[in-house]
């Protein structure tokens, strides 16, 4: 037996992990920094350039010579022994941690300073951990690797949810996050071995393939056709543990206690961080690994019954909600719903729009989510003001808070001229596309449903009498709104180029 | 340069307006009156050239633009084959002009009558003029959608910042009816765009693919989504009771343009969009169009008749104009073309005959309310002796409005009466029968406001300024002179009415 080449097994591509390693490297810097300076709001500029650097670094390695090609020729390169994969998916989605890191990193600053004093190098390190977890998750086609990413964010929230040592809802936030994830992610856990133990391979290609041969009526591995239930269950099994990550009914529990507890910054990570992540996590595994026809028409069926109950259900409970925190949770699990009905629609292969769809809505909620959390962190900071009454007569306080977040609930809601109005647009021609009609038009109407709930925050922002003096000036918040909105507005008119980046991502899935 | 681009000028002017008067402080209120005067007056300038120049213009051939005029096309969002299409016909350019002429005379009307907020007021009306400028010269859909909904956000907040006492409830009315009408057009239109595989969303080359297609379930769906979306605008039996309550709350100016322009919106999209996509399904449920519109003739009359307030009296008569409108629309999609032309001239006349006289009519109560603050038709009475000129005035509009011979509305309404019999036989006698109840009501009301003795609470009442006269003089005006000689308007459309007429009978077999 001649001896392995292990560098040739392995395959090590660093510059496809350049904005890891940069990450990990800013990681590392700011716990150094923490003891060398005494002014601790200087961490906070040290993560922001690192993550500012890794996205600029993400460009880099997509553009590398050898990935690019790979690319270009449709056969993305596999790497760390198939460990990591550098498609198209892999750098949009990373390129969206990225950018919501930034966003969360800078509306935090103000808050941490004034709740956090004590923990800068937590907060950040955490935060940077969990986007690390992000990146990794989205840039594998290894079960095993993906599930590494997977721990690795949520283990993260879970610190993040309760950092606020002496708030009680805010531990209580961390430890419900913390036992429902845990729960969630046994439950992934166990659908992945069963999946594991019919196909015999972690690799999702891989697993494709015996699939296919297994519907074909092939044994393989000693396993044939009569496995398929244990295969559908793993499959079930898996969905609900990412149905969880992505707050999807029925596991969607957890968000409104989650996001209401949680300091605001951090909710706001979490209504696009790990959502996005999942996201592409699910776009991979039911794709690309049971994107084979007799699978894809029983889970597209199962997600699509998880779509409409999900939205129906964020929608119509957001409109009892009177905490504003508590309002964005099931605005989140809405808009979970509306993304899922992408997914479905890249369930029909020969169509091919859906994950197109499902990679722009997330870049166009992740834009949206983090805008008006800012303005919810900067209220959270100066006042505590988490109710909606709160908001009372904020055009006065604020003017541009006020208009900034009617932009942002309009373009939750998908009207025209912003980017959510194109996310939804593209949602809907994949889904009449793939033959769900009846989903698009439901999602049109639950985007009417939800006018209810933001127009109400609109209408105490706008129609009635301040009751507090005007804000303070809040740097943080206040760049973090103002990038929201211009890339709201222009990203949304000027969709052509970002639409072209995910169609060719979404090209590279099989 | 400036005639190739003409309408991106018209649209877009009063854009560029409102961007820089956002930097305006709000104490310099001189200069925001005047820019917005001038913002709103320059596109009527500029589409005069355009009206001079109308036979001489070149016609498009171009499959994008057949028929069209003064055309323009970039390309915007190529991967869904969006372009940014410009282009007018006879019916859309008699409305631009419309909305041209109504938007500075409301801002004159606001002129002294809004005193709060006057700087957010102006920017809204500003936006609201790019939104409904916008539609009328779309002509690919996207775009077009684009537009309706930029209307939809500025008049929410001119009837709910600036309405009357119950304003939040129905700028909220108003914004759900509308919104909901156009989510549900917008999945239909995707719908068609699917399955027809076009690839583009151009109107015109989307009609010449749909209007081929069977009639079926889908296509009917199709159909009705579109036209309810357009239906609610217009408004259309029995989607109309957001208007009352839209125009009762919304100030003088902005019921104006609501009555003036924005019913207009819908008529225009029948005519650009339901119709000619899907004649094949028009011409099956014209029956039910018909009935529709007979139904609003007579209902919003008898309605009209049973209110109490003098401004929901001259709403429920805009209902009813409206269905003129609907009735002869119905009649054309099913007569032979030489019939039908009459029906759709007679019936499109109706809609630029009461964009001119509603506008005037809700002015003139307007007039009354800013001085005896109340529209209680109890409370008004003898006001020729108190303010004559005035009441001369509302004297004569309301004989515009009940259809006397000699202006615009009688000439309006006896063409699209007599277009429509051949179609529909003696039932056209129920919509005789709504004039009649409008002819009783315009009198009654008239005995109760005008004659009579003097009030004594309103004696020395101040009677007609010269800013009052400067906005009603034009409107009448043009009532008179379209009253004796509607050929101008008639000859601009006869074109694309021989053209709709055509479309519309070719499907249908004749």
């Amino acid at each position: 037996m001649p001896p392995i080449n292990w560098t040739q097994a392995v395959d090590p591509n660093y510059v496809l992990l350049l904005p890891e390693l940069i990450l990990v490297a800013t990681a590392l810097l700011v716990m150094v920094w923490d003891f060398y300076v005494s002014q601790k709001r200087s961490l906070v500029w040290v993560t922001l350039s690192g993550v500012i650097l890794a996205l600029i670094s993400v460009w880099f390695s997509a553009n590398d010579a050898k990935i690019a090609a790979a690319m270009a020729a449709g056969q993305p390169l596999e790497v760390f022994g198939k460990m990591l994969v550098a498609d198209g998916v892999t750098f949009f989605l990373k390129a969206v941690a990225l950018i919501i890191a930034a966003l969360v990193i800078l509306q935090s600053v103000e808050f941490v300073e004034k709740y956090l004093r004590g923990a800068y190098l937590e907060f950040y390190e955490v935060l940077l951990s969990a986007t690390l977890g992000m990146m990794i998750m989205v840039s594998s086609e290894n079960l095993v690797t993906i599930y590494v990413g997977l721990e690795l964010t949520s283990i993260a929230s879970y610190i993040l949810a309760g950092i606020l040592r002496k708030d009680p809802k805010s531990n209580e936030a961390g430890l419900k996050y913390f036992l429902n994830g845990a729960f969630a992610s046994g439950i992934l856990l166990f659908g992945l071995s069963l999946v594991y133990g019919v196909t015999g391979s972690m690799h999702l290609p891989a697993i494709a393939s015996s699939i296919k041969a297994l519907a074909a009526g092939q044994v393989v591995g000693g396993i044939s056709a009569a496995a398929m239930p244990v295969l559908v269950s793993g499959m079930v099994m898996m969905l609900g543990g990412l149905a969880f990550k992505i707050a999807a009914f029925p596991m969607h529990l957890w968000a409104p206690d989650v996001y209401e507890g949680a300091p605001s910054p951090v909710t706001a990570f979490f209504s696009v961080g790990p959502k996005s992540a999942a996201f592409g996590t699910i776009l991979r595994v039911f794709v690309v690994g049971m994107g084979v026809s007799v699978m894809a028409e029983k889970w597209t069926l199962v997600w699509a019954v998880v779509a409409a109950i999900t939205m129906v259900l964020g929608n119509t409970a957001a409109l009892l909600q009177t905490n504003i925190k508590r309002m964005m949770a099931y605005s989140s699990i809405a808009q979970a719903g509306y993304i899922l009905v992408g997914v479905v629609a890249a369930g029909n292969l020969s169509s091919g729009y859906g994950t197109a769809s499902v990679l722009f809505y997330a870049l166009a909620y992740a834009l949206t989510n983090l805008g008006i959390f800012a303005v919810i962190s900067h209220m959270e900071t100066e006042g505590g003001w988490t109710e909606v009454e709160h908001y009372k007569g904020l055009v006065f306080r604020n003017p541009v808070y006020a208009w900034a977040l009617m932009i942002f609930f309009v373009s939750l809601i998908g009207i025209p001229p912003t980017v959510g109005f194109f996310g939804k647009l593209f949602i809907f021609r994949a889904a009449a596309d793939a033959g769900y009609l009846w989903l698009a038009l439901l999602m049109a109407i639950n985007s009417v449903i939800s006018v209810g709930y933001y127009y109400n925050v609109v209408r105490v922002m706008f129609l009635e009498e301040p009751e507090q003096l005007p804000l303070q000036r809040n740097a943080g918040s206040m760049t973090t709104v103002l990038i929201s909105c211009v890339s709201v507005i222009m990203v949304g008119l000027l969709s052509s180029p970002v639409l072209n980046i995910v169609q060719q991502a979404a090209s590279m899935l099989p | 340069m400036f005639m190739e681009h003409a309408l991106t000028w018209i649209v877009f002017t009063p854009l560029v307006f409102a961007l820089v008067m956002m930097f305006i402080p709000k104490t310099q209120e001189k200069v925001l009156w005047w820019l917005a005067g001038i913002g709103t007056l320059l596109p009527l300038l500029f589409s005069l050239p355009l009206a001079a120049g109308w036979y001489s213009a070149p016609v498009s051939t171009e499959p994008w633009a057949e028929g069209m005029r003064y055309v323009e096309r970039v390309l915007w969002i190529k991967e869904i084959g969006v372009h940014y299409t410009l282009g007018v016909d006879g019916f859309a350019f008699t409305m631009l002009v419309l909305s041209c002429l109504l938007f500075p005379l409301a801002i004159l009307a606001s002129y002294g009558y809004i005193k709060e907020r006057v700087k957010d007021y102006l920017v809204l009306m500003l936006i609201l003029m790019v939104g409904t400028n916008g539609v009328f010269v779309s002509l690919d859909f996207m775009l077009f959608y684009v537009f309706w909904e930029i209307v939809l956000l500025p008049m929410y907040f001119l009837i709910g910042i600036w309405g009357g006492p119950r304003r939040s409830y129905a700028a909220i009315k108003f914004f759900l009816y509308t919104l909901l009408g156009s989510v549900v057009m917008l999945v239909g239109a995707i719908y068609l765009y699917v399955r027809t595989g076009v690839q583009t969303f151009n109107m015109l080359q989307m009609a010449d693919a749909t209007s081929g297609l069977p009639v079926d379930g889908l296509t009917t769906f199709a159909f009705f989504a579109l036209l309810i979306g357009f239906a609610v605008k217009v408004p259309m039996f029995p989607f109309h009771t957001w208007l009352p309550d839209a125009h009762v709350e919304a100030p003088t100016p902005v019921s104006m343009l609501l009555a003036g322009i924005l019913l207009k919106l819908g008529s225009y999209a029948m005519v650009r969009i339901s119709h000619p996509m899907l004649p094949q399904v028009a011409r099956n449920y014209a029956w039910l169009l018909f009935a529709a519109g007979v139904t609003a003739v007579v209902y919003a009359a008898a309605a009209a008749m049973a209110q109490k307030d003098f401004k929901k009296q001259v709403a429920y008569s805009s209902v009813s104009h409206m269905g003129f409108f609907v009735m002869a629309l119905a009649a054309a999609s099913v007569l032979e073309p030489e019939l039908g032309q009459i029906a759709l001239a007679g019936g499109y006349f109706v809609t630029i005959a009461h964009g001119l006289i509603s506008p005037a009519f809700f002015f003139a109560v307007g007039m009354f309310y800013e001085r005896t603050h109340t529209r209680d038709l109890d409370k008004l009475g003898g006001m020729f002796l108190t303010v004559p000129v005035i009441s001369f005035m509302t004297a004569f509009i309301a004989f515009a409005n009940l259809g006397l011979p000699g202006m615009a509305g009688f000439i309006g309404e006896f063409i699209a009466l007599t277009g429509t019999y051949p179609a529909f036989g003696l039932w056209v006698l129920i919509a005789g029968v709504g004039m009649v109840l409008t002819a009783a009501w315009h009198l009654l009301t008239m005995r109760n406001v005008l004659l009579g003795p003097a009030k004594k609470e309103y004696a020395g009442l101040a009677d007609v300024t010269w800013k009052e006269k400067l906005i009603f003089a034009p409107l009448a005006v043009l009532i008179v002179l379209f009253g004796v000689w509607p050929a101008p308007v008639l000859n601009i459309l006869a074109q694309s009415v021989e053209t709709l007429s055509q479309v519309l009978a070719i499907v249908g077999g004749n």
